[in-house]
């Protein structure tokens, strides 16, 4: 049997120390299989983002058990929570995804630098070229738009370009943090399909944490986050 | 992390911050050039001006002496004797020891004609130096000069080349003059054995080295030499080698043809009992008296001579003496003599410098332009006679020609050095054979500059003490070594100054870059790999310093020599190039940026490490 994408029990994640001490997520437990969609939700400061951090091994400092790809996070190292971030794991931002200072192409390639061995599709420049133009394409931007700088971008191409590379090396787990949260109405809803339909197509596992009702009633699960505990664990078809 | 994209990501983070960049840039390479430019005169004053003295690993030893009133009194530690120069010769951490000589007898010299006019005459001082010591500082000398660059030129006689060449079959040739310090050359006539050094015996009219007696395998000959008795190493055959039993064996020229032999000596045309013959001097007959002083070529090397009935029993029989070589009269007044090679000699640059600057002037004589245009400049020597004191008796002085083959800062400033072999010879020759055989000095060559306390302090116990020369060589050196610590100092403190700079620059970087940080590692970025890119960075900045700091430092070396040129040209004892541009001194400067810079670079890319990606991403 192969393990739960995600597993995870009685995880708690504190800030600080004494009395400042906030106590962001307590006693979560949370089982996530391949390729489900889904869309966690709560008010401002209820622990979404901290969930998602430590979901996407940004943040090793939880309490409890968390398991990603069978794999507990407190008993890996440097290289191999890198290599899980790198391979498992693809993240979208709110804001700020992008490097300033690289091009859209090489943003788009970033992974690939980062991936040890080499073994994937970042292996032969020519196969990762190809499939960074195809993701562009795939995201609905032109291949002129490779050689722009971000700053040059609208937010919505942004977060186009932020869901290209999050996919670049096919990641299982797709996280992402408010992904519409700085665009408008329409743009919002483009992206949000795009979302959906390459996280299906690539056989990936989408969370995504947003306060937007049009967006949580399209997911077929839904958690519902407050003072860092989890309220509910909504199922339904869609 | 692949080194391409990584280069790319440091090259665009460099050309994204521009500011910043180049003012880290510019302390680097102001500590790089300082460094550079420093070492660069500290190793060219090293090598160009303290070593021509006396190199490091050299020092100059002599019998203690006591002065009373400034006046050298005699020896208290006893004297440098043979048996003593080979206790030196085997202490530990000596290469080797050898032998100087002062002259102990009268002489005089004139000669310059050609050069200024007139004749200088002088009162002449001799050092007798092992060739060996000098040849090498000869050679770099001639090397410098470069005379052969105008090799091409058609030439008739050698007046019509530049200084220090000759005409060679009609163009002009250069001359390897540091080639004609050799002793070997130098030919020691005798009437007996009491006219030779001690160990010397006189066979046919020369000094030659005794062999045969002891040791076998520390035979005293030369390669090309054979151990023969004395008589027969003169006589005309080899049947008479049993009859003189007696006579004592000495170390004979052996050769196949002319070129074996040394000085002017030829090959005998009859062969001895092994098929080899025997190196024989030239016989010759001067025309008149007057030429055994004359520098003319055709007076001087007067006319080859053979055995007859004449008076003096000796015939001319056509032909000269060859070469460079002149007829050397056997006794002052004499007709009759041998062809024999001009003593070489070498003087010290500073005794040109004093001609020009002092005397030149106030002769109102012409200054000699160059050191090259001595070289091979000849003059007069007249051993055992004197303007002062009194003359050795006159059937045993000698009128010798002597011929400027270098220049050397290791030759004393005012007096004529010359191969250890014929000092040694003349004052064994006027004054007695012990003389011949004690040192009043002895240069001492270690392994390496660390033996060279231990060794003295040995020197020291055997009565012996550091020559004044040697004594202000060390103080020199260790003064300019001094200075050139403080200045490589000062330069490393600008460096690490620049690294603080360094240090603070990324630090602000790191804090700007916070959030692309924190991307690259949610994207798998390893904390080596956010290291690295820092320090690569760094990196990177540093080479371009060191580049730079490398141009500045050739730059004003470049400058300061020019103006040395210019402004110093004059004054005398200043080498011809101050700075020493070794390869490494090309990587040095680059080196040492990339290694400050990484060193200033280590802890804000540390902390870039350090930074928590979630939180930094959190952040609004
Ligand atoms: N790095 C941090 N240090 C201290 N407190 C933090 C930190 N990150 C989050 N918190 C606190 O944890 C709680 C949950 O925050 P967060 O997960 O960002 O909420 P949400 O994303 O649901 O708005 C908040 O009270 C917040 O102040
Ligand atoms: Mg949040």
């Amino acid at each position: 049997m192969t393990p739960a994408l995600i597993h995870a029990r009685r995880l708690g994640r504190a800030f600080g120390e004494g009395p400042s001490r906030v106590q962001a997520l307590v006693d979560l437990d949370l089982d996530v299989e391949a390729g489900e969609r889904l869309a966690i939700t709560g008010p401002s400061g209820a622990g979404k983002s901290t969930l998602l951090n430590l979901l996407g091994a940004l943040d090793g400092g939880y309490l409890g058990t968390l398991q990603i790809a069978g794999a507990e996070l407190h008993a890996l190292g440097d290289r191999q929570l890198s290599a899980l971030r790198n391979r498992t794991i693809g993240f979208v931002f709110q804001s700020f995804n992008l490097l300033p200072s690289l091009d859209v192409a090489a943003n788009l390639a970033l992974p690939a630098a980062f991936a040890e061995g080499g073994a994937a599709a970042g292996a032969d420049p020519s196969a990762l070229r190809a499939r960074a133009l195809e993701l562009l394409a795939r995201v609905g931007l032109d291949a002129s738009v490779a050689a722009r700088r971000p700053l040059e971008l609208s937010g919505g191409q942004r977060q186009r370009v932020a869901l290209a590379r999050a996919l670049l090396l096919k990641p299982a787990l797709l996280l992402c943090d408010e992904p519409t949260g700085s665009l408008d109405r329409a743009h919002a809803d483009a992206v949000l399909d795009l979302f959906e339909e390459l996280a299906r197509e690539n056989g990936s596992a989408l969370l995504i944490v947003t306060h937007d009702p049009l967006v949580i009633e399209r997911q077929p699960r839904v958690l519902h986050l407050e003072a860092g505990r989890l309220m509910r664990d909504e199922r339904r078809q869609p | 992390m692949r080194a391409r994209s990584l280069g790319s990501l440091v090259a665009t983070n460099l050309r994204s911050s521009p500011g910043s960049a180049a003012s880290a840039v510019l302390g680097v390479a102001l500590g790089a050039a300082f460094l550079t430019f420093f070492i660069g005169l500290g190793e060219g004053l090293r090598s160009r001006v303290l070593n021509r003295i006396l190199p490091a690993n050299q020092i100059e030893v002599e019998p203690r002496s006591v002065r009373v009133f400034g006046v050298a009194g005699s020896p208290t530690g006893g004297d440098l004797d043979p048996a003593r120069l080979r206790r030196l010769q085997g202490l530990p951490g000596v290469e080797r020891a050898l032998g100087k000589q002062r002259s102990a007898f009268p002489a005089r010299l004139w000669g310059g004609r050609h050069l200024i006019g007139y004749d200088l005459h002088t009162e002449a001082f001799f050092d007798g130096i092992p060739d060996a010591l000098l040849r090498p500082e000869l050679e770099a000398f001639e090397r410098g000069l470069d005379l052969g660059r105008r090799r091409r030129e058609r030439c008739d006689v050698d007046d019509d080349c530049p200084a220090g060449s000759r005409c060679d079959e009609g163009v002009c040739a250069a001359v390897r003059w540091a080639m004609r310090f050799d002793s070997r050359d130098v030919v020691l006539r005798c009437a007996s054995d009491a006219d030779c050094q001690r160990g010397d015996a006189c066979a046919e009219g020369r000094c030659l080295p005794r062999c045969g007696e002891g040791d076998p395998e520390a035979s005293p000959c030369g390669a090309g030499q054979r151990c023969l008795p004395a008589t027969l190493a003169s006589a005309d055959s080899a049947g008479d080698a049993d009859r003189q039993g007696g006579a004592p064996a000495v170390c004979s020229d052996r050769c196949r043809s002319d070129s074996d032999c040394h000085g002017a000596e030829v090959c005998d045309a009859k062969a001895g009992g092994d098929g080899l013959r025997q190196c024989q001097a030239v016989r010759c007959l001067l025309q008149r008296a007057e030429d055994a002083r004359s520098l003319e070529r055709t007076a001087m090397r007067g006319q080859l001579a053979e055995a007859c009935d004449a008076p003096g029993g000796l015939c001319g029989r056509g032909g000269a003496c060859a070469g460079h070589s002149y007829c050397a009269a056997d006794a002052p007044g004499a007709l009759s003599g041998r062809c024999e090679l001009p003593v070489p000699v070498v003087l010290n640059p500073l005794l040109l410098e004093v001609f020009n600057t002092d005397m030149a002037a106030s002769l109102g004589i012409a200054r000699v332009a160059a050191p090259e245009a001595l070289l091979g400049v000849r003059f007069h020597l007249a051993l055992g006679d004197s303007h002062f004191t009194t003359d050795a008796a006159r059937e045993r002085q000698m009128v010798r020609q002597a011929v400027v083959v270098g220049f050397s800062s290791k030759a004393p400033e005012l007096g004529v050095t010359a191969p250890l072999a014929a000092v040694a010879g003349w004052n064994a020759r006027f004054s007695g054979s012990a003389a011949g055989s004690r040192y009043d000095g002895a240069i001492i060559e270690t392994a390496s500059n660390e033996a060279v306390s231990a060794t003295i302090a040995e020197a020291e116990a055997m009565g012996l003490e550091l020559s004044r020369r040697s004594r202000t060589a060390r103080t020199f050196g260790t003064v300019v070594l001094l200075i050139y610590l403080a200045l490589v100092l000062l330069a490393l403190v600008v460096l690490a100054v620049s690294a603080l700079g360094i240090a603070h620059t990324f630090a602000i970087l790191v804090h700007e870059r916070r959030r692309e940080i924190a991307v690259l590692r949610a994207l798998g970025a390893t904390t080596r790999a956010i290291f690295g890119l820092v320090l690569v960075e760094a990196m990177l900045l540093g080479a371009a310093g060191g580049s730079l700091g490398l141009c500045l430092a050739h730059l004003a070396a470049m400058a300061v020599e020019a103006a040395a040129s210019r402004w110093l040209a004059d004054v005398p004892l200043l080498p011809d190039a101050f700075f020493e541009v070794p390869a490494w001194s090309y990587v040095l400067p680059i080196a040492v940026g990339v290694f400050f810079c990484a060193l200033g670079a280590a802890w804000p890319a540390r902390r870039a490490t350090r930074l928590d990606p979630a939180t930094v991403l959190s952040q609004p």
